[in-house]
């Protein structure tokens, strides 16, 4: 593919488009272009960092590569964290919202005064008296609330007051007259000529993506010796952050903003609510101390955001804005189900020859890219090979990214659909897989990743499921009722691997203590503790003379968005970077002067333990306290994560699974599960566990689970609580010794400390890896996710036996 | 419990009372006032009003972490909403408000319970423990410290609920299996964790640390 | 939530005095009813609290029958050794409801008399569905996955008692209290469908009170089983479950009974006259599932029931055989 020029000006833009950084965080493979032009561009304007500093790393490391407990986390298991919904402030107003009872419908009319004569009543927000100012332009126009609902439970009035139970009471006081407008269920029926248009007359219900292709597919698959079709589908999906969205706002003054938000994307916020009230950044601030879970669903700000600043400037009080659990599983954001329709073809000897894919994503309301594309082109050698997709707006709740973006769907196609090549090659699935597997990157002319650890992965994955021993001929082992099954499923991605740029301070106080300003919103991931070992281990002070800040956008930069693996990674690679900037001017000082506290040059000096100290003679040494004492100021490092140019580089995962599956009540028992993770280098392995324990756990959930099911007749979601959306629980996980996470450490030398993301790739083995062992203890094959038990009961009736 | 000793204060007074501005930082009073008692020292009552503008139709004597409150409620306050609410004990989370995730798990009376679908009214005379109770003299409690060490909390916001449900446990049963966190927890939904620390830290909180 | 008055009684009499006003509710463990209300699906003007009436919480033996006061909660039945060992699918069922704090909180009344949980009834914006007084069933051409594929009428959403099911198959009795007084009604009668009143799914009227379960005599001690499917282990609704008492073998009496596939606790009476007389052996086993589910009529997303609800059969009967 060719490469796209962006210019300096289009660079600039997108380095403070919110939107655009988080798609860039969750799809960095299709905006790779983009970021290539804003690394580039940073590394044009920020001088790199000078070789003598860079050679001040430390070689020996003490803290990196540990295990440490978090320092999140002593706030949190007391009690004492503050979360958004937790924020209580005298006066405090509280919203009650009303929301739309139709998949697509317009306002006749509105009748409001019922609910603002209600005692305790402070305001009411309707169309008619929102801020002409538009949350995004469309089509469809998104504002704070609009006429025209685009899905069932979108936002259509809310209502302030004294006490939620009055604000509950008032809603159901307002009456309204709906117009109510077609909308369509089926998503290919959607794209039919002649359908309605959804959005606006005259714009299109979809829009097909540029095709990706390498060599010719078409050629290449009519000369294969096999040849295999398959379509899946994979489901809509909660991300079920525990905290559902809130805001808390309040104004101090008539252009002096602050916001507590349950947001991974501070800045974001900040930046929106500034442009949204026509008021410079400087006038908002974003609180985000603890966020109850994102998953991507909390990227910028919603609804719920606005709704808070818009009436707590109605009503000059505090406005505490918070969905309720039905609230939040219909109006935040969902993992997009997609259609995904694939064909390959193989030599006689199993050699992958050709391969494609087209995939229809359903991008809900407003606009809301879709993409299943990403992960199928970088397990396996193919050099004829075509993907696209196709992006379908229908009346259903926003999609939005989640976990692993668009990959949890596409590889739940690839490598199913891989499992049955190797079948008809009459190969293990293991062997197949190794056989086919790429070690380059193909779509940048065949370059060597940064670092790969795909096969490591795949190799101890397999030995710890005990692949050679258990696996067999589907439904070759059934006892009694129970049929055992194995399965596995590889994966690769660009998350926690190519990012944007990222900025991060850090501060050396004159007691010698050492303030880690990680500008990264924490939301559960432990950033803030990896973000410390990494700058105390750079700075070279003791681990317990670090602390995070809290996040909040009065003194942190923006770093962009929680996202697309990248904490560690980015946030890391800067803050790295920052804690060499400082160390490095700690050499400086310590030896400069006339009466130098040092004697030698800044390069003879090292630091550890809270001191600088002659490498020559650590005898020779003085205090970092002392040392900031003498510049009479804190001393503040400061650092860029920029991606070097030419650079190929991914993550990669391993799953393995092993049920059993129930003959009479189609019941699935996940026996065992096994995830290898190549992480580049594991900053804190308690931190590294915790991320792919969790990932595993959404993958279950896909696997079997999960599905955000809506009416076939008016779009409206039924299953809108926990009762119906089965998120996973304990009693649904392996138990403890069978639920293995394996980190793989292939040192990436882009990486700080040779560190890549993990918080996202291991949440896409599991859904394959669970299909095929399903497969293997039944012996038929099922295509869409999830495999609840009316699909597994409906394959075992196909069954022969 | 002498119910002429009863101060009335309101949510404000009583927060200036116990010097300091009512904001966001204000959890940390009453969590402080909340705090075990010494042995056999039995505090007053505070009395607790609603915000301003509720109805409050009955005012309901009870225990939350061995102080004694009477709080003004209207009828329709869950449990969750007082402690949170007038009590200032935000450590209880609210992650559904319907029953179906356990964030909002308290120990009443010595049982694991939903204070969401609680009704305030109906604890009356019940002891209430919530998380703000666990850690005392500074430290974190075994359970607490098992949960820090085995990195049972990711984003924390279920962890509260997962306390009580695994303190509740370890109460009726102080060397459970397995099996017996895993179904004890079982009303417990996290999202980050998968559940396997969390597993880990209530088996180590037991004495018995799980091995590979 | 709309406000409403809460009331203490002291007593049973009490209790059903308080509940002869329009829109007055019953509250035990409260965790069905306070989903009820936040989400306003029936009016409710007083709330009238049961669990402030002292003794109805209890299991004893007496007369040979287990009794259990309706204010016993389902956790403290999921526990009892007298009901494991005489009445395993009583305990079973009760280990099966909901999560641990459901279980602690809800009582084996509240369990029998809740509402369904059909997701159209409990979504406060279909105000026209029948159980809500209107007249439509978004069940019938919309996804009926967790409803009936037996005896729908207008309505077709699903008993969703574990305990019912259980109490169904071990033939216990259910003491009501009114206005006129005590009685005592058969399980499988206390249960209504949609022909008979489609707001109601017990006999109950407004201002009765269930006090307490008998397991009969001739139940007890004998060998029953419990089964539940769920999309989960935990927290979940039936998606089908099943009970089964049986005393002999050859099979002398027989007791099965299907739950979550109706709107009531479905007794196999076919299934029972088949087996009485025959050995559980696999064959016999067989086909008793599949008279069980004889007559179903499935919608269209929930024919999966009539697959599982046969395996359950073929499960309980087969454990019971053993």
């Amino acid at each position: 593919m060719s490469k796209k020029t962006i210019s300096r000006q289009r660079v600039l833009q997108l380095l403070d488009d919110p939107e655009f950084q988080l798609a860039a965080a969750e799809y960095p493979d299709l905006y790779e272009d983009e970021i290539d032009a804003m690394n580039d561009f940073l590394r044009s304007v920020t001088p790199p960092v000078p070789e003598h500093v860079r050679a001040a790393a430390p070689t020996a490391l003490k803290i990196i590569g540990t295990r440490q407990r978090r320092i999140e986390d002593p706030a949190r298991l007391t009690g004492q964290a503050l979360y958004a919904s937790d924020v209580r402030l005298p006066d405090m107003l509280h919203v009650a919202i009303l929301r739309s009872p139709y998949a697509h419908a317009s306002i006749a009319s509105i009748d409001t005064a019922a609910a603002e004569k209600l005692p305790g009543v402070r305001a009411v927000l309707t169309y008619k008296n929102a801020p002409k100012a538009v949350i995004s332009a469309g089509p469809p126009v998104k504002a704070v609330v609009n006429q025209e609902v685009h899905f069932e439970g979108e936002e259509v009035a809310a209502v302030a007051a004294d006490d939620m139970h009055t604000a509950r009471e008032a809603v159901n006081l307002i009456k309204v007259q709906w117009k109510v407008l077609p909308t369509i269920t089926d998503l290919e029926a959607v794209m039919a000529a002649g359908a309605p248009a959804l959005i606006a007359a005259g714009t299109s219900n979809f829009s097909v993506g540029t095709p990706v292709k390498r060599g010719d597919f078409d050629t290449a698959y009519a000369a294969s010796a096999v040849k295999l079709e398959g379509a899946f589908t994979t489901s809509t999906l909660q991300h079920g952050p525990l905290e559902p969205h809130v805001s808390v706002a309040r104004w101090e003054g008539p252009d002096r903003l602050v916001i507590w938000a349950s947001s991974q994307y501070m800045s974001s916020v900040r930046s929106s609510l500034a442009s949204f009230f026509a008021m410079p950044r400087s006038h908002v601030r974003v609180s985000t101390e603890n966020v109850g879970g994102g998953f991507g669903s909390k990227g910028g700000p919603q609804r719920d955001t606005y709704i808070a600043a818009v009436m707590a400037q109605m009503t000059q009080r505090p406005v505490r804005v918070a969905y309720d659990r039905p609230g939040n599983f219909k109006a935040a954001t969902h993992r997009y189900a997609e259609i995904m329709r694939l064909k390959a073809g193989l030599n006689k000897d199993g050699t992958l020859k050709a391969y494609s894919l087209a995939s229809i994503g359903d991008g809900g309301a407003y606009k809301a890219g879709t993409s299943a594309l990403p992960p199928i082109q970088r397990v396996y050698e193919v050099n004829d090979a075509s993907f696209q997709e196709t992006n379908v707006i229908t009346n259903r709740g926003m999609s939005g990214p989640m976990r692993c973006v668009g990959d949890p769907q596409g590889t739940f196609a690839q490598e199913i659909f891989v499992d049955e090549l190797a079948e008809k090659a009459g190969m293990n699935p293991y062997d197949f897989r190794m056989k086919n597997m790429a070690s380059v990157d193909q779509d940048h002319e065949d370059r060597k990743w940064n670092s790969f650890g795909l096969p490591e992965a795949a190799q101890k994955g397999a030995a710890a499921i005990g692949w050679s021993q258990k696996w067999h001929k589907p439904a070759g082992k059934i006892t009694g009722t129970k049929a055992h099954g194995i399965g596995m499923a590889l994966h690769a991605c660009g998350h926690g691997s190519m990012s944007l740029p990222m900025t991060a301070f850090v501060r050396l106080d004159r007691d010698g203590s050492l303030d880690v300003n990680n500008s990264l919103t924490e939301i559960g991931g432990g950033q803030a503790t990896a973000a410390m070992m990494i700058a105390a281990e750079t700075v070279g002070v003791k681990i317990s003379d670090a602390q995070p800040s809290w996040n909040d956008t009065g003194f942190l930069p923006d770093a962009g968005v929680t996202a697309g693996s990248r904490g560690t990674i980015s946030a890391g690679s800067a803050m790295r970077n920052a804690a060499l900037d400082l160390k490095y001017q700690i050499m400086q000082v310590a030896t400069a002067g006339a009466k130098p506290m040092l004697a030698g040059k800044p390069e003879d000096v090292d630091t550890g333990d809270g001191f600088a100290f002659l490498k020559a003679d650590p005898s020779k040494k003085v205090s970092l306290a002392d040392v900031a004492n003498s510049t009479g100021n804190p001393m503040l490092g400061r650092g860029t994560h920029v991606v070097p140019p030419n650079t190929s580089m991914s993550t990669f995962a391993a799953g393995f699974a092993e049920v059993e599956v129930d003959l009479d009540t189609g019941d699935v028992s996940l026996l065992r599960y096994v995830a290898a993770a190549d992480v580049g280098k594991s900053i804190n392995q308690l931190g590294v566990e915790q991320q792919i324990e969790g990932a595993v756990s959404m993958g279950i959930g896909l696997a079997l689970l999960e599905e955000q099911k809506y009416d076939p007749q008016n779009n409206y979601p039924v299953n809108w609580s926990w009762e119906n959306y089965a998120m996973p629980t304990t009693l649904d996980h392996p138990k403890w010794a069978d639920f293995t996470p394996i980190i793989v450490e292939p040192i990436d030398a882009i990486g700080p400390y040779g560190a890549k993301g993990v918080g996202e790739p291991p949440a896409s083995p599991p859904g394959p890896a669970i299909a095929n062992a399903i497969y293997n203890a039944i012996g038929v094959r099922i295509h869409d996710a999830p495999l609840t038990r009316d699909k597994v009961l409906a394959a075992i009736a196909q069954m022969k036996r | 419990m002498n119910t002429t000793k009863h101060r009335t204060i309101t949510r404000r007074t009583f927060l200036k009372g116990a010097g300091v501005t009512a904001g966001a930082a204000a959890a940390v009073p009453i969590a402080a006032a909340c705090a075990p008692a010494a042995p056999g020292v039995v505090p007053a009552a505070i009395r607790v009003a609603p915000p301003a503008g509720a109805p409050a139709t009955a005012l309901v004597p009870f225990t939350v972490n061995g102080v004694a409150f009477e709080a003004a409620v209207d009828p329709r306050w869950t449990l969750a909403e007082v402690l949170r609410d007038q009590l200032n004990l935000t450590g209880t989370k609210v992650g559904c408000d319907r029953g179906e995730c356990g964030s909002c798990t308290v120990i009443v009376d010595g049982k694991a319970v939903l204070s969401c679908m609680t009704l305030a009214t109906e604890v009356s005379g019940k002891t209430v423990t919530t998380v703000e109770s666990l850690a005392g003299d500074g430290k974190l409690s075994p359970l607490q410290q098992a949960f820090w060490d085995a990195g049972a909390a990711q984003c924390g916001f279920c962890t509260p609920g997962m306390l009580m449900s695994a303190t509740a446990l370890l109460s009726a049963k102080p060397k459970p299996t397995e099996d017996d966190v895993r179904l004890a927890l079982s009303g417990n939904l996290c999202r980050c964790t998968g559940y396997r620390k969390i597993v880990e830290g209530v088996l180590a909180a037991s004495g018995q640390p799980l091995k590979a | 939530m709309k406000l409403f008055e809460h009331s203490n009684p002291t007593s049973v009499q009490e209790a059903v005095k308080m509940l002869s006003v329009q829109n007055a509710r019953p509250i035990a463990g409260g965790t069905d009813l306070i989903g009820v209300m936040k989400d306003g699906l029936l009016p409710t003007d007083r709330v009238v609290n049961l669990k402030s009436i002292p003794g109805l919480d209890y299991i004893k033996e007496e007369s040979g029958e287990i009794r259990l006061g309706a204010l016993t909660r389902i956790g403290d039945i999921a526990s009892s050794s007298v009901v494991a060992q005489k009445a395993p699918a009583l305990a079973q069922a009760a280990l099966a409801v909901a999560s641990p704090q459901v279980r602690n909180m809800g009582t084996l009344g509240g369990n029998l008399a809740q509402k369904v949980r059909c997701w159209y009834f409990r979504d406060s914006d279909r105000a026209d569905c029948y159980k809500r007084n209107g007249s439509y069933c978004y069940a019938v051409f919309g996804l009926s996955d967790v409803h009936a594929i037996f005896d729908g009428a207008a309505c077709f959403a699903v008993q969703p008692s574990d305990s019912a099911t259980a109490l169904s198959a071990l033939g216990a009795n259910i003491v009501v209290a009114g206005p006129e007084g005590e009685t005592v009604i058969g399980v499988d009668d206390f249960f209504i469908g949609p022909h008979v009143d489609y707001l109601r799914e017990t006999i109950l009227s407004p201002e009765q009170i269930i006090t307490e379960v008998r397991i009969p005599a001739s139940a007890v001690g004998q060998k029953s089983v419990f089964l539940k499917a769920a999309p989960r282990r935990s927290i979940d609704f039936a998606r089908t479950n099943v009970a089964a008492l049986v005393i002999g073998d050859p099979v002398q009496t027989v007791r099965l009974t299907l739950g979550a596939v109706a709107p009531t606790p479905r007794r196999a009476t076919e299934v029972e006259a088949f087996l009485v007389g025959k050995r559980l052996t696999a064959e016999v086993i067989g086909q008793a599932a599949r008279l069980a589910v004889n007559g179903a009529q499935p919608l269209a997303s929930n024919g999966y029931k009539v697959q599982l609800a046969q395996g359950l059969v073929r499960q309980a009967l087969t454990r019971l055989a053993g």
